[in-house]
Parts: C-alpha cells; structure tokens; sequence
C-alpha cells in the first residue's frame, strides 16, 4: 500500500482518485478482520469521481487528493452510522459530521467507512464491540489492542493509508503498538473534538493512525487548528504540518526508570535495550528520569475516566434518540434504566457505575477529588521531567498483543495501559511507532512523548527514529 | 478491601439508571470491589496542599459572540426519536393521577 504523501501527489498529477478509492474498497471487502463496521462504497466513488473532475479542471486537490480514510464508529458522519460499537447506537444516523471529518474532506480525503471499536471507546481490546471483535492482522488469534482496534488493523491489514481513532488513556498508541502501525495521540486542545462522542472530556483527545510518522505530521496538519464548536481547542489557526526526522545527535532522551523494570515482557525489555543501543550509537544522550508516580497513573486515570463517562453517558436516556427498551406501561425512570440496561454492554456499565460511585456524596473526596490532586502531580512530574530532556521515552506497551478473551479481568486489562495513559492525564502528545518484533513475528510498539504542544518536534524525533529503524534493518510497518 | 455491600450495589445503581437483575447484582459488586481496591493505592500519596486539576492546560471559559445559527432541522432530529407522536418526542407518562 502507497503512504497518503505517495496517493496525494499521485492524485494532485493526474493519477485517477477513482482508481486509488475503488482498490481500497476492493480490499475492504475481501477483508476478514472484522475492522470496517460499514463501507460508503457509492458516496465514496462520487466523491473521488468530482476530485478527478476537479483536478483536470485545474484546481488543487488539497494535501490528501484521493487518500482513503476509515474513520472511527465514536466519530459523527453524516454518511452511514455512528454506533459507537454499541447497541445504545445501533441504528443512529448522526444528522452532522465532525469537525475532523469535513476537514479531511475539504483537504481531498475521501472517507470510505466506519471502522469498529470497543464500545463506546472503553476496551483495550475492541473485544466490548457489540459488533464483534476485530482480529490483529499480524496474526488472526489475537487481539488488535482497543479501543480503536478497528482503526489500527485497518492500516495495518493494508486497507488504508490512513485511519482516525480517538485516545482517552492510549486507545490510539496501544493498537497502533499491538498492529504494527504508527498512532498519535496530539496535544489536548490540538485537535477539535466537536463530533466525537464524549467519553471522558479532559482526557479525549482524536488522532491518525498511518503507516509513518511522516503521515501521521500529513494529516495532523489537515486536522489541528481552532475551532469555535470546541471551546477547549486551540484557537490557534490551521496550518499544514511536514516531518523533518530529527537530527538525534546530541538529542537528550528520557528513559522513565519505571519503564525498564519489572513488569515488561522478555521481548519487550529486549526492544527497549535494543533502542538504547542504537540511540547511543546516533549520538544521543540517554538521561534517566524518575516519574515516581508511574504505576498510580492507571488508579488516577480509571477514577477520572470513568468519574466523567458517567456523567457524559447520562444523555443516553432511550428518549431522545438511541436504544429504548420495549416496556409497555413503564414509567419515564424505568423505561431510562431498561434502555439504559439493555443498551449498555456489560464494560459500559461497569464503568457508569464505578464512576457514579466515585463521584457520590461520601466517597467523592477519598477518590474523585483525590485523583484530581494526584493527576496535578502526575502532570507536574512530567513537566519536570522535560526541562532536563527533549523527549521521553518507554515502550508503548507492557507486552505484544494477547489472545482473543486472554483477558477476562478487568484490573488486569486496565494495566494494558500503563504506560499510556500518563499523556492523557498530562494532556501532553504521544506517539507509538512499530520498533521490531517478538519471537512470534508480533510487533513490538515504542512509545515517545514530548511537551505540551511540542506535537511538531515529538513527530520530527518519531521520524529521526524512524530512519534509525529502517538504516539497522529492524522491523516496521513500512517495510510490511 | 473496600465494603460495598448489594443495598450499595442497588443506591449506585439507581443513581445511574442502570436497571440490575437480582442475579447480576453479586458479580457486579465483585468487580466494583475488584476496581475499587486497586484504585485504593491513591490513598497512600501525600496530597497535602496540593489543588485539584480538572484540565491538563487549566483552560478558562472560551466565550463567543452570541449570534444566530441554522438549528438541525426538526424532522432530521424527529427521525432520530424511538416514538413519536405528530412533531413531539413520545414518552411515557410523567404526570400521575391527580397530580
């Protein structure tokens, strides 16, 4: 499969939009990872059939001519369903699209569908799906990470150069790690969250899965940029964004002491010594840095995340719109609590009710308020941390990808994120790119994390990285 | 271990409109006691003196004129509503006998 830059400048050359959307569809559909809940086969052809009108008439046909693009199931589009991988939505039709989607279009992407994810984006697994589970495509048995799994193994499996997920506490690093593909996670308040559906507010953050980091700068530049629909996004104005791989010599990079000791699996210790290698071998300087708070980051994020999707999750009353139980005779608090109960997966309400729970009179300064002051700490303790190095460093992930329902506690599958959730809690951006593989051929994912808005550097280091990778021969997706 | 008992289970439950079967309550008081302890190691950091933050960045509120828009048209939205009734969303009655 070409990059987005390779289609985009095929396109804005001449090359047939309609050619490059029907190939994608084609693979779509002889596609057995379950990654795509729907195609737009008809609106998706007409969309590329009046770019190439366009482009032969002269105009331009914009940073991403012709490139497909799959978009998440939390994400509103006027075309198809947004189900949010739950049977609360099954059926909903959004009457408006995201920002981010009429930004990708307006930039010449052409969206050719929806892709699964855990239901409404609380899973590490995509197995929460009410649509069934995605399956890795680097091997079938096992999971694609979560929430945005369909996202991940869309671009991985080959379908699209690109794919939107959302990332709340690594939903977009963890897959990308566990596919083999590069997913970023930008800066809170980079990118407009007006039409994606509210899971936890101070912690959502959108962002592209690609095949680089050069892909990942393509589409960050069409997404990023103020928007009045979203009062906490910057209202910085858009501006394209270009990958220049960073020089790493001398580059000072961050190793949390956390991150390298128990915990990790063999094959990812293995990938972390291996990186010290060859960033020593580039010249860079590898600093040690304590982030004590580590291991209370899953504690602090589960009561927030899960404080805010109780109360963001209130609107799903089976009134307005969305699944409403079948309750003749019931009065309005039962017929909310039947549909609520019937529309929710069994994850969706574990998390409603933790949250509820933390946020009751009683208990709502032992645990809500409490994580509040921790999470101020946790952000501080990153902030430090960046004024002694550039960028900060650690694997994406504890261990590879793990087997479909290998996984059936929920502490256990909360622990999936350990290393990601901190650049949530800090609303710093956050990268993981392919770095190797394991001993079963499964991909190892490697995590950077830079400043608050240092989105741009963060990507240029991804890519200086990047270029080390590939110069020593190691595995990633691009050469998949 | 953190004590949630089943009255516990049905208050949390009620305040989020979740309806519980009888047989559902036990496991899901498991994992609620299972999460619960876990998240029990916040209590052992110091956070004496320290603020509460809600928002990475500390935004303030981002103010806007206030002008007129085109709303979402009624029938779109209508479409939407599991029942309805003429250019009404249907509900079941909220207003009791006599009241």
């Amino acid at each position: 499969m070409k990059t987005a830059r390779d289609i985009s400048q095929h396109v804005n050359s001449g090359g047939s939009a309609v050619e490059v959307v029907r190939d994608a569809l084609n693979r779509i559909q002889a596609d057995a990872s379950n990654a795509f809940r729907e195609t737009f086969e008809e609106s998706a052809l007409a969309a590329a059939a009046d770019l190439d009108r366009r482009i032969a008439g002269g105009e331009p046909g914009g940073p991403l001519a012709g490139v497909p693009v799959a978009i998440k199931d939390n994400i509103c589009t006027t075309q198809g369903r947004t189900s949010c991988g739950s049977k609360m939505l099954e059926d909903y039709c959004s009457p408006f699209d995201a920002t981010v989607v009429t930004r990708l279009q307006e930039a010449g992407a052409v969206v050719v569908g929806k892709v699964n994810c855990d239901e409404f984006a609380m899973g590490s697994s995509t197995e929460t799906c009410h649509f069934g589970p995605v399956k890795n495509p680097a091997d079938p048995t096992r999971v694609p990470g979560g929430s945005s799994g369909g996202s991940a193994a869309a671009v991985a499996a080959g379908l699209v150069p690109v794919a939107l997920g959302s990332d709340t506490g690594g939903s977009i690093r963890q897959p990308a790690a566990f596919c083999g593909v590069t997913g970023f996670k930008p800066s809170y308040g980079q990118v407009s969250r007006w039409g994606l559906v509210a899971f936890a507010s101070s912690l959502d953050q959108i962002g592209p899965f690609t095949m680089d980091s050069a892909d990942a700068a393509l589409v960050f530049g069409v997404l990023r940029g103020g928007d009045p629909k979203d009062g906490t996004c910057d209202p910085a104005p858009a501006k394209p964004c270009q990958v220049e791989p960073a020089d790493l010599k001398g580059m000072r990079i961050g190793i949390p002491t956390q991150a390298t000791t128990d915990g990790n699996a063999e094959s990812v210790s293995n990938m972390m010594q291996q990186v010290r290698k060859h960033l020593v071998g580039a010249g860079a300087e590898l600093v040690d840095i304590d982030l004590s708070l580590l291991d209370q980051g899953i504690s602090t994020y589960y009561v927030i995340a899960t404080a805010e999707a109780s109360s963001n999750l209130a609107r799903f009353d089976g009134i307005r719109y969305g699944h409403r139980a079948n309750a003749p005779g019931a009065g309005p608090d039962d017929l909310m609590a039947l549909s609520r109960s019937e529309g929710f997966g069994t994850e969706v309400r574990r998390r409603i009710l933790l949250g509820t729970y933390v946020l009751s009179a009683g208990y709502y300064d032992a645990y809500y308020n409490r994580a509040l002051k921790i999470r101020r700490m946790i952000r501080d303790e990153y902030l430090k941390a960046f004024a002694s190095c550039d960028v900060l460093l650690s694997p994406t992930t504890p261990s590879t990808a793990f087997e479909l329902g290998g996984i059936t506690d929920p502490v256990e599958m909360y622990l999936c994120d350990r290393y990601t959730v901190g650049a949530n809690i800090a609303g710093i951006p956050g990268i993981s790119i392919p770095f190797g593989q394991d001993e079963q051929s499964l991909p190892l994912g490697l995590q950077l994390l830079a400043a608050p808005f240092a989105d741009e550097s963060l990507l240029n280091t991804a890519a200086g990285i990047e270029s080390l990778r590939d110069r020593a021969g190691i595995w990633g997706a691009r050469n998949a | 271990m953190s004590e949630i008992d089943d009255s516990a289970v049905q208050k949390v439950a009620s305040l989020a409109r979740l309806h519980l079967e009888p047989e559902e309550r036990e496991a899901v008081r498991q994992d609620l006691v299972r999460v619960l302890d876990h998240v029990q190691s916040l209590a052992s950091v110091d956070v004496e003196g320290v603020e509460p933050l809600n928002n990475p960045h500390e935004l303030s509120n981002a103010l806007r004129e206030d002008t007129t828009s085109a709303p979402l048209a009624t029938d779109d939205v209508l479409d939407l509503a599991p029942a309805t009734h003429d250019a009404w969303i249907a509900v079941p009655k909220v207003l009791g006998e006599g009241s």
